[in-house]
Order: structure tokens, then sequence, then C-alpha cells
């Protein structure tokens, strides 16, 4: 498209501007800078090239080595247990399971030199400095307790319990015990995230996000994979990723309208879910959770002068405007060679346990993951229906 | 050994500030940054991995857990600076404070955080980032008017199309200081349009004319609409034996007195990024040669700025200062 020929005509600051709809005709600017703005944003001639940030994850202080008792040998584990057992800061002296065939190869896989079934006996050693629970979700809560019981630093997988009361009684533990227990939503530690909030972050005020978060519930418990008590509290045992990683970013929630058609009694069959929230940073999101419907993940998050659009999580890319290419975003190394966000997440955990302080943000501690679980209530409790049924 | 320094607020000039004070890492260590931010925190990573610098959310979190901090630097949008000053005096600390400038967007906020300061006995810690004061190029300025070698100021001007938040204040303040005397009204028609930047298309700041009058006689004019691209650009200093005039990229001072003419150069390579540095370094020192910008004048520039928007409103209406009453509460919506 060859450049049009634009004739300027230098206004004071008394005349109105005015600029006609053709795409070529005079136009009447203010000043050089004007014209400057004006044809890299309308009319699409903005070549700036944008540079998605890219940085790589290191372990740098080693010593002490931090003691891991590690709880649970599932295939979910062995994604923590890879990564642990790579970290040289790190080592897993003690295995808790429930004794199944599996334990002993997966003790001999990683060295792992202690091997316990009994978790009173587990919790009483005193060489280990924290513990990582990866148990399936209905067991974590229970399980969590009584860890946190211990004193030591807790790494639990999600979800905290299947309601914000259950996540309640888990901070109230930590507390009691003089702990923590940072909660595994490792999403928040996603290198392609990282990467693509760091590139957005030079673009203008973040003012919203679009989170779709829809379930294959009906496949799901066709499979008959998990219990009954997981598939009826799906929300918080799945979606609470992308739920947690919208309130991570677009910050804590000030107000939540939700219409709810849970379908329960049919085994959340077509269920459907939809949400506005207003964040107390003034931020506004839209999270839709139609189930049953094709299961593509997408989170758009928008600022004034880009966006990013993840779909999946594990993919994203960076735009700036309908006339620029969008930048694919480049993921660490670290995350191809291990599950992604868990070498981060991991690493950040056992960095905290070394230095004896509670780990900062990113993490997901407790107290964090209690406000996850309170938006998802609030999602679920369909908001508008119980206002409108309080003011008949 | 070097200062510490804990930085809160990873914007734009955040993270100019904090990239200035790593360039001497003999005179600054950075031992903690602070924002609310997660693309902040991450912006940050991106360039500083490496550096393992404790990140944190909130100032309280980051004073109990760093051992030492000798200065905080509050570099984020004016709208909390007050309230993150506030939670930093409810703590024990009491090192120094180094605010970016405006103090606040509200007078009512910017007088109770004064309040607090002076209970707290805080008023010789805290600091507002005016940082022409501790330029030595404007410093040669003070003296020579102080001196009265040219005579007393009668009539000062600057002109350059620019924000009156943003850029212009700096001005206001400075010839505050140069002056050493009280504002007692301000006239303004602002334009009515404000360029949307990267802090974003909610604050409006727009530019305009401004003319703030002194008890000292003075007339202060400030053209920083688009008609200033007409006029000379820069600070215009008519006094009674002679002019100074500073250019408007404030590395050349022409200094005219009994019909003679000489040009110094005192700043040029210099920026304002390394004004801060050694406002901050002034502060930590205790520099008793350099006057920076405190609290109370802080505030009188806030007044100017807010009186300017009220009379631009009321049609360019003359607002006394200080301002009282309803103009009193009134709030800037500016970054």
């Amino acid at each position: 498209m060859p450049n049009p020929i634009i004739k300027v005509v230098k206004a004071s600051c008394s005349m109105i501007r005015r600029v006609l709809p053709a795409p070529f005709g005079d136009m009447v600017f203010r000043d050089a800078r004007e014209i400057y703005y004006y044809y890299k944003g309308a009319r699409g001639l903005d070549q700036t090239e944008v540079k998605v940030p890219y940085w790589e994850r290191t372990e740098s202080i080693v010593h002490p080595v931090v003691r891991v008792g590690f709880v649970g040998a599932g295939e979910y584990a062995q994604n923590h247990l890879q990564v642990l057992s790579y970290l040289r800061g790190a080592e897993i002296t003690s295995i808790l399971t429930t004794g199944g065939p599996r334990v002993k190869d997966v003790a001999a896989k990683y060295s792992i030199s202690k091997l316990y079934s009994d978790i009173d006996d587990f919790l009483s050693q005193d060489d280990i400095d924290c513990i990582v629970v990866v148990v399936p979700a209905r067991l974590i809560k229970s399980v969590a307790m009584q860890c946190l019981s211990s004193g030591k630093p807790v790494l639990m997988e999600k979800p905290p319990g299947f309601s914000a009361d259950e996540t309640s009684e888990l901070v109230d533990q930590a507390r009691k015990y003089k702990t923590y227990g940072m909660v595994s939503m490792n999403r928040r530690f996603y290198s392609v995230v990282e990467h693509g909030l760091a590139a957005l972050a030079g673009y203008g005020p973040l003012r919203g996000a679009i989170l779709e978060v829809p379930e294959a519930i009906t496949l799901n418990r066709q499979s008959y994979r998990l219990p009954n008590i997981e598939f009826d509290h799906f929300m918080f045992r799945n979606s609470i990723h992308g739920i947690d990683l919208l309130r991570y970013i677009l910050g804590d929630v000030k107000k939540v309208y939700s219409l709810a058609r849970s379908n329960a009694q049919y085994g959340n069959r077509g269920a459907s879910f939809a949400a506005l929230v207003e964040h107390e940073t003034g931020a506004l999101s839209t999270i839709l959770a139609l189930w049953d419907t094709p299961p593509i993940f997408r989170l758009r998050l928008i600022s004034e002068q880009g966006y990013l659009q993840f779909g999946p999580l594990e993919q994203g890319v960076f735009g700036k405007g309908k006339n620029t290419p969008e930048v694919p975003i480049k993921a660490d190394k670290i995350d191809i060679k291990f599950r992604m966000g868990v070498y981060a997440q991991d690493l950040h955990f056992i960095n905290a346990v070394r230095e004896g302080r509670q780990p900062s943000v990113p993490a997901c501690l407790l107290p964090d993951a209690y406000k996850t679980n309170l938006l998802i209530e609030q999602i679920l409790s369909s908001s508008i229906e119980a206002e409108n049924s309080l003011k008949q | 050994m070097p200062y510490s320094v804990c930085v809160i607020g990873l914007g734009a000039q955040g993270m100019t500030q904090i990239k200035q004070l790593m360039v001497n890492p003999q005179k600054w260590s950075i031992v903690g940054v602070v924002d609310q931010s997660k693309l902040a925190y991450v912006r940050f990573q991106s360039l500083y991995y490496d550096c393992r610098i404790p990140f944190f959310n909130d100032i309280v979190e980051a004073i109990h857990a760093l051992d030492t901090i000798d200065a905080i630097v509050i570099s984020t949008t004016a709208p909390p600076r007050v309230a993150i000053s506030r939670s930093i005096l409810s703590t024990d600390y009491s090192g120094c404070l180094l605010l970016e400038k405006p103090i606040s967007t509200s007078v009512v906020e910017a007088r109770s955080l004064r309040e607090q300061v002076y209970s707290r006995n805080m008023q010789d810690c805290l600091r507002v980032d005016y940082n022409r004061r501790a330029a030595d190029f404007y410093r040669w300025i003070k003296r020579t008017i102080q001196a009265g070698e040219l005579g007393s100021p009668l009539k000062i001007e600057y002109n350059r199309p620019c924000k009156i938040n943003m850029k212009a204040s700096h001005q206001i303040d400075l010839v505050n200081w140069l002056l050493n005397a009280q504002p007692v009204s301000v006239n303004a028609q602002l334009d009515q349009f404000s360029q949307v930047d990267h802090r974003g298309a909610y604050f409006f700041d727009p530019g305009g004319c401004v003319e703030i009058k002194y008890s000292s006689g003075v007339t202060f004019s400030l053209n920083t609409g688009d008609g200033a691209q007409e006029l000379v650009q820069g600070l215009k200093i008519d006094c009674e034996d002679g002019t100074l005039h500073v250019n408007d990229e404030e590395t050349t001072t022409v200094v005219r007195a009994k019909e003679k003419e000489r040009q110094i150069v005192l700043s040029e390579g210099i920026t304002s990024i390394q004004w801060f540095e050694a406002t901050l370094e002034a502060l930590v020192d205790d520099k008793s040669d350099y006057s920076l910008c405190t609290i109370d004048e802080a505030i009188i520039c806030l007044e100017i700025m807010l009186g300017a928007h009220i009379s631009s409103r009321l049609g360019g209406e003359t607002v006394e200062l200080p301002l009282n009453g309803e103009n009193g509460r009134e709030e800037l919506r500016i970054a």
C-alpha cells in the first residue's frame, strides 16, 4: 500500500480538530507528534518490533541442602519428584505412601532412602526441613492438616479443600503450628505467562480479562477415573488453576455478579456458569464456564495498548492491535524439560525454606488460596439470582 | 558501605531510578523492591532475575523482612503515595523517605500526612523529589539570585509545550525555591484535552497557561499549551539589572547583565535521573548545604496545581492560595 499523501495544516490551539472519514484527505493536526501517533496507530503502519522478554530460571544457592519429606507416589507426583531430585539444593530424604507396589520403584528411581506407610511415623522425623504433599485431590486437605501439625512448611497440591471453609481450616492449622502452607498453583510460575506479562507491563494499565474455563464433565464422569466427590467439586479440583491465575494477575476481588446453572441433580450435564468480577485494582473480568462444550481454555488479558492471549495456557501470544502481527511467547527451556511451572515453583519453595521465611510473590500461600476458593464459591452461588430473590 | 535502598513502585520512573542506582554499587545497594502489580513483578524479574533482589507486595512486609533500610523511595503513581507513606510511618522505620512528586492528588490527604510526619518527628527525614534543587546548575542560579548580582527578580516566564504536573511542576517548585516567597494566587486556562500516555487514559494532565503571583510582587507565567511552540522555549528570569535564560533542555543558561552576555554550559550530558540520585544522596548524607523540597513546600506546589485546575474550570478566575474550604477538598486526576 503506498504511503498516503497528507496535506498538513498547522493549527493553533484554538482550532477544533477535524478528521475526515476518508482514508486520504485533508487532516488537521496540532503538531508533528500527533501526525506520528496517528500514523502509527490508526493506519496500521506500526512496524515497531515487539520484543517479548525471556529469561531462564536457575538455581543459584544450593547450601545448606533442604531435606524434603515427600507424600505420594502417583502419576502427578512424578512431576514434583523429578524436579526436586534435579535441584542440587534439595534432597528427598523420605517418602510416605499408602504402601502400594509403586513406591519401591519410585524410591529407587529418586534415591529416597526412607519409606513410610504410617503418617505419624513419617511426621515424627526430625531430620526433614519441609514436606511436599501430592496426593489425590479428595485427600489433600486431611493429609495437609496432619502435615502442618509437624510445624514444618508444607507445599501441597491443589485444591486446598473443596470449599473456602476447608481452606480456612488449613489456614488456622498453619497459624496454630506457627508454620505455613503453600499451594501448588503452578500456572503462576508458567514461564510463558511471566514472559507475556513482562511484555504487557510496558503497554499501559491492565484493564481487564476474559477467561473461558470449559470442562468436559460428562465425559469425565463416564470415564470413572475419579470418585464422585471429585467430579462433584470439579470447579475446585480443575478450574481452580485458571480462576486463581485470573485473581492473581488482576488482583483481589471486590464484587462478583454471577449466574449459575449447575444442573447438579443431573451430574452437572450441560452446566453453565458466568461471572462478572470487579477487582480491587479497578479491573473488570469475565469468567465463562460452559461445561460439556469444546474444552478449549482461553485467557485474554487486556491492557490499554496491548493484550495477551493464551489458549491453551501453555501457548500464548502478545498483540498490540489489529494491524500489528501477534508475537508468540517463548517458554523457558526448563519448562519444556519439566512440567510447566513446577521447576520455578518448587525452587521458590525450597529457597524460602532454606532462608527460613515465607515464600513471597508469586507463591500462593493458604490465605491467598482461601480467596480463590471463595471466588469459586461466589461463581457457583448465582449471586444475581440470590440478590433478586432477596429484593422480592 | 553502600546505602541500602528499597524502591516502591516499579513503573517507568521506579525502573529508571533502580537502573541509575545500580550503576553505582559502591554507593547504593537495592535491598528490596515493592509493587502490588504482578506485571511489575515479572518485568522486574526479566531485567534483574540474576540479582536475586527480594520482591514484596507490601512495604510493611519489606520493612519487617529486611535487616536494614537506609532509604525508601516511593515511585508509585500519585494516588497511593500518602497511604503508603502513612503505612511506613506506622512502623518503627526511622530511615529516610523520598517521595516522587507530586506528594498526593489531594491537599487534604497531603496535610494529614504532614501532621503524622510532624507527630513522629520525621520532618527532617522526608523529602519530595523536586530534583532540580539538587542540580548544580540550578544551585548556581539560586546563589546568583541570592547574591543580588542581577538585582531582585521582577518577572519569570516558562515556555514549553508539556504537561503541567509531569513536567511544569518542576519549574513551579524551582521558582518557589529560587524566589523564597509565598505564592498568593493563581490563574489558569488549561487545555481541554490531555495526551494519553503509558500511565493510562484515566489520568488527566493537560498543558495550558498558568500565572502565579507571589507575596514579593513577582509574577510567574507558564505557557505549556500548544501556543508555547511560538515562544522562546525555556525558563526566563527578568531581574532589575539583567536576565537569566535557561534553555528547555536545561543544559545552558544565558546571563545578560549590564549589556554584557555570557553563556554558561553547566549540565551538558547530565540527565534528570542523575538529579534524582543527587537528591537521594543529599538526603541520606544529610547535606546541610542542600535545600531539598520539604513536605510543606511540596504541599504548596500541590496547591498551586490544584488551584490552576480550579481556576481553569471557572474560566480563568483568580484562586487565592493557600487553598481553603471547598477548594481545599478538590482532587487531581493525575498520575
